[in-house]
């Protein structure tokens, strides 16, 4: 094949004040692109080992059950059963231990806590086995009341789910245990007088279900414990050392027993940050004494891994006539599943977070349900709170008479204002993404009969963390850049174009490679959008020490001081120009003659995160007779930093758009009465298909990070944030109804317009 | 030499109210101004060690302990977020 | 359990295997062929990731028994290029940045093939409805509809550029 560079349609502006790079900021074919087009690229599931087992999981039929017994008797007797396991067979864990959430969540012990919740497992020779074998497992149980909302678990009347729990945060701190874990509280300056300094001030309630990461690749993983006490895992996750780490946790083993090497993975998207099926399948193997290899179903994967929150917030701002917002209160609730989160924490931090109000007040609650332990999403707790906030502000803009991206102007963050922690903000691009969203064709064109058009921002912190790579340099002068991030969206030849960059050689002369936990030093999870940004880090690291490395060889070569030996273009070149410039290869080539192999390893934890803001403009059409809502079109702008590989930048501008649309108008879990979940299947929860929606155009901003060596601040999460508010505030525009509980499904929006809804006006106040 | 340190409302609990103050002989590390600051405000060391970021001179450091601080540094302390 | 014997052609190739007679032909590509470019996504028929192509049409693998497989034709990703070359698709995917992840990568490559067979010069709406049975989750679609729609232009191209050649 050839390997051609490209540059699709796009409307992404060149890069106005940055450097000029030779390959920061192209577009190759990325390098493990071959293997995906063609089916070679191997994903969890895709893992087989000669004599392997098929594990299944038994699974509870009850929201909140007490385990009287657990008979297995009778499946350990099934033809071709080889090992069956329960809470039993794990390391005791006592409430209030770290690993005790963790620990019960993969395993149920005396109690299962939410419908799907793991009770045992078993190994087969088959899968069918398997399965019959699980059916026969005995479990007994008792049920219990569930608690299955977030107003329930708000009342001090309903009994706690773990008597372990007591609200933390709270003052004086409580003597009863309570269905709240957490409280934090977020204020400055006097909120009364704020809202007394405003001359409208708008009050609204918003609620969210749960949603799913909806990764097409199910969990799925493949272990096989040895007689000598360790144990491999070939799974997908976005940290391997990660699983090493809580797979050994769990079963209260040494970190070394246990090798991870990652398959590719199909999708995570903060889902698969924690561990599900990976200490199973090494005790089944262990008792088994064979590889086991479990893979979820699709129905497992709704029922027992982490959805995002639900959440139910009350939101009030005020604002002068000018726009500028003097005032906010928000009290908010998330939902977090059976065990505690720092949902409500992530949410009071976001919630007024993108826009510089001199007076406010959050008071935030973690509240758990009988539903399943909630996991990371793009940009934890932030989506919600900017549904409510985006909103809001849209309205007091409506209410002012100002064009909503200037009302946002008039108040957006910049450089030096007080976040609300209380420390200042380093310099972000959230008015430019704003003056590039008013800027672009789309705001001022016209729109059609029952169309509506709304507009929002986000803002995601990003982070730094630990990462290691390593940089071997072949004897013909190609490079390998081993790193610890699994690549979940083209991270790989974002890594291959920095290094190609530091080299000076061709990125397709980089082969980029993700090693398994012992052939790459630790790296911390690919979450927070930081593999671009600190194994970033690490790559170039690594790269000026091999650069340092080879002007000492190329010294030696030359027989100068290395002192007069320069590095440029992938060439030594000696300052006086007495010798001609040594190309890479060359120095690689002699490289046994002048102290052996080039190979050098870059760890560090990186600091200087830059944060990233994005803003969302949607045009919505809603059919009055239906109350379907089709997205027409949608410009989504984010600032990167600086984009290394500007599509997969924008694709993850454009993935997170569209996961954001779905969130806006189809998606959420539903339980009946019981806590069963009604909708474990992309039937009945329906993510966006390509026929929902819209060309994305994906406007790439670019306001470097002065703290990383590119100026990258990540991406991954940002795009989530804004459609919840832009999708709402479009269907607003349209319809003239406010709709404020998601999702906006057919039902909904026809019952706004027809009955009138959530009307527009309830609780807002003019102290003109 | 002297540091300002400033804490988020969440922390006015364990410091009386204060959102800041001005700590003559910090340490020269966060890890011996957080120790100076339990001192002065008891409580609030176990809860600053707890997977706390600073915010130090306009960097957010996720790992502080043993970064230096300086004469006139202005220290965040500030909660570290996590991601998807 | 007695194992059923099913012989068909998989990618041009006479292919013969022992499958059991509930078993999906999804997994007994996976399984007995090791042919895992047909992912798993759901095993419902919800998500296409199972995509294959058996007699020319369009097929969730996940919800064929492989029994059925019979005689048939069936075309997997693993059999869209030829030899060396890579089909039209394959390489405006990779050339567009197409996949992120890649898992539903093979399952939208045959269905994309599906339709351009079906329909060489479509327009951007029926590259979506065509693709409406296969989920992504990570690009939110843009770059693959793109893609479909370069690839078609391509084909076109090229295949004018042959009548013209046999013409001339
Ligand atoms: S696996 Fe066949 S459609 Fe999802
Ligand atoms: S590229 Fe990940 S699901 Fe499509």
């Amino acid at each position: 094949m050839t390997v051609t560079e490209s540059r699709p349609e796009s409307s992404s502006e060149p890069p106005a004040a940055r450097p000029r790079y030779r390959f920061v900021g192209t577009r190759p074919v990325r390098h493990d692109g071959l293997d995906k087009v063609t089916g070679r690229a191997r994903f969890a599931a895709d893992c087989d080992l000669p004599g392997q087992l098929a594990g299944c999981v038994v699974r509870s039929p009850h929201a909140h059950a007490r385990i009287i017994s657990i008979d297995t008797g009778e499946a350990e007797a099934m033809p071709g059963v080889k090992a069956v396991i329960s809470g039993g067979d794990f390391p005791a864990v006592a409430p209030g231990d770290p690993n005790y959430d963790m620990g019960v969540n993969l395993m149920a012990r005396d109690r299962v806590l939410y419908e799907g919740h793991a009770v045992a497992a078993v190994a087969a020779l088959t899968t069918d086995q398997a399965r019959a074998a699980a059916a026969a497992v005995r479990v007994e149980y008792e049920p219990l009341p569930p608690v299955l909302t977030i107003d329930a678990a708000l009342d001090p009347a309903v009994g706690a789910i773990h008597a372990h729990m007591f609200t933390s945060g709270a003052d004086p701190a409580p003597t009863e245990p309570s269905n709240v874990s957490q409280l934090t509280n977020f204020a400055r300056g006097d909120t009364e007088a704020g809202f007394a300094a405003a001359d409208v001030v708008i009050e609204r309630e918003f609620t969210t279900q749960p949603v799913h990461q909806g990764y097409i690749e199910p969990h799925a993983v493949t272990a096989d414990a040895s007689q000598d006490g360790k144990a491999t895992v070939w799974c997908s996750s976005q940290g391997h050392f990660n699983v090493r780490a809580q797979t050994a946790a769990m079963l209260g083993w040494e970190t070394a027993r246990i090798k991870v090497v990652p398959a590719e993975i199909g999708g995570g998207f903060g889902g698969k940050t924690t561990i599900y099926l990976e200490p199973l399948a090494v005790l089944l193997s262990a008792k088994a004494g064979r590889p086991v290899k479990m893979v979820m179903t699709r129905s497992e994967v709704f029922r027992a891994t982490g959805p995002a929150p639900g959440s139910k917030f009350r939101v009030k701002l005020g604002a002068r006539s000018d726009g500028t917002l003097t005032a906010g209160k928000a009290q908010m609730a998330y939902s977090s599943g059976v065990f505690p989160s720092y949902a409500a924490f992530l949410g009071a931090w976001t919630v007024f977070e993108s826009y510089d109000i001199a007076d406010f007040e959050v008071e935030a609650r973690n509240v758990v349900l009988n539903t399943p332990r909630s996991a990371a999403y793009r940009a934890p707790s932030a989506p919600m709170s900017a549904l409510a906030t985006e909103t809001v502000v849209d309205e007091l803009a409506q209410a002012l008479g100002i064009d909503p991206i200037e009302m946002r102007l008039r108040n957006a963050v910049s450089e030096g204002a007080i976040n609300t922690l209380g420390a200042p903000f380093p310099r972000v691009g959230f008015t430019e993404c704003l003056e590039a969203i008013r800027d672009h064709p789309h705001y001022g064109a016209p729109l059609g009969p029952n169309q509506g058009r709304g507009v929002a921002a986000g803002h995601w912190f990003n982070i730094g963390e630990s990462s290691s790579a390593t940089v071997n340099l072949n004897e013909d002068g190609t490079a390998t850049v081993v790193t610890g991030s699994p690549d979940i969206g083209g991270s790989r030849a974002s890594m291959a174009l920095m290094a190609a960059e530091e080299l000076g050689i061709d990125v397709y002369d980089i082969t980029p490679v993700v090693g398994d936990t012992e052939s790459v030093g630790f790296t911390d999870i690919t979450e927070g959008s930081r593999a671009t940004f600190a194994t970033g880090m690490a790559v170039v690291e690594a790269c000026r020490r091999v650069v340092a490395d080879l002007r000492g060889r190329a010294a030696k070569m030359m027989g100068v001081d290395v002192s007069e030996v320069d590095w440029a273009d992938g060439s030594a070149v000696h300052a006086g120009g007495e010798h001609d410039p040594l190309p890479l290869a060359a120095i690689t080539a002699e490289a046994k003659k002048t102290g052996g192999p080039i190979t050098v390893t870059g760890s560090l934890d990186a600091k200087g995160v830059g944060p990233s803001f994005a803003v969302h403009l949607c045009d919505v059409e809603v059919d009055p007779e239906t109350g379907v809502v089709q997205v027409v079109r949608y410009t989504a702008a984010q600032d990167a930093g600086t984009a290394i590989h500007p599509s997969y930048v924008e694709g993850q501008i454009q993935g997170g758009a569209a996961q954001g649309i779905g969130w806006a108008l189809n998606e959420e879990y539903i339980y009946d009465g019981d806590g069963v979940m009604e909708n474990p299947g992309f039937l009945d929860y329906r993510v966006p298909v390509a026929s929902d929606l819209p060309m994305i155009d994906a406007v790439i901003v670019e306001v470097p990070n002065p703290n990383h060596p590119y100026g990258v601040r990540g991406v991954g999460e940002t795009s989530i944030i804004p459609p919840l508010a832009a999708v709402a505030n479009a269907v607003a525009a349209a319809t003239g109804r406010r709709i404020r509980d998601l999702p906006m499904s057919p039902v909904r929006v026809l019952d706004a317009i027809v009955n009138s809804g959530s009307d527009s006006t309830d609780s807002s106040s003019s102290n003109g | 030499m002297t540091v300002r340190v400033h804490f988020s409302s969440d922390l006015r609990r364990l410091t009386g109210g204060l959102t800041e103050v001005e700590v003559a002989d910090p340490g020269a590390t966060v890890k011996a101004l957080v120790a100076n600051l339990d001192g002065r405000f008891p409580g609030l060391g176990e809860r600053l060690s707890a997977g706390t970021a600073v915010m130090l001179d306009g960097e957010v450091i996720a790992h502080p302990d043993y970064e230096p601080v300086a004469d006139g540094s202005e220290v965040y302390f500030i909660h570290q977020p996590s991601g998807g | 359990m007695s194992r059923v014997h099913v012989t068909c052609t998989v990618n041009g190739d006479e292919t013969e295997f022992l499958c059991d007679g509930g078993q999906t032909l999804l997994n007994a590509l996976r399984d007995e062929l090791g042919l895992t470019g047909a992912k798993e996504g759901c095993g419902t028929g919800d998500c296409g990731s199972c995509s294959v192509i058996i007699d020319g049409r369009l097929t969730c693998s996940c919800l064929v028994l492989a029994p059925e497989a019979q005689g048939a034709a069936v075309l997997t990703v693993e059999g869209l290029a030829s030899g060396d070359d890579l089909h039209p698709l394959q390489q405006s995917f990779l050339e567009g940045a197409a996949l992120q992840c890649g898992v539903c990568t093979p399952g939208i490559l045959m269905a994309a093939a599906a339709l351009l067979d079906r329909n060489p010069d479509p327009t951007e709406t029926e590259v979506r409805y065509g693709l409406a049975g296969n989920l992504c989750r990570c690009t939110g679609y843009d770059k693959i509809v793109r893609s479909v729609l370069a690839a078609a232009d391509s084909q076109r191209t090229t295949s004018q550029r042959t009548n013209t050649e046999e013409t001339a």
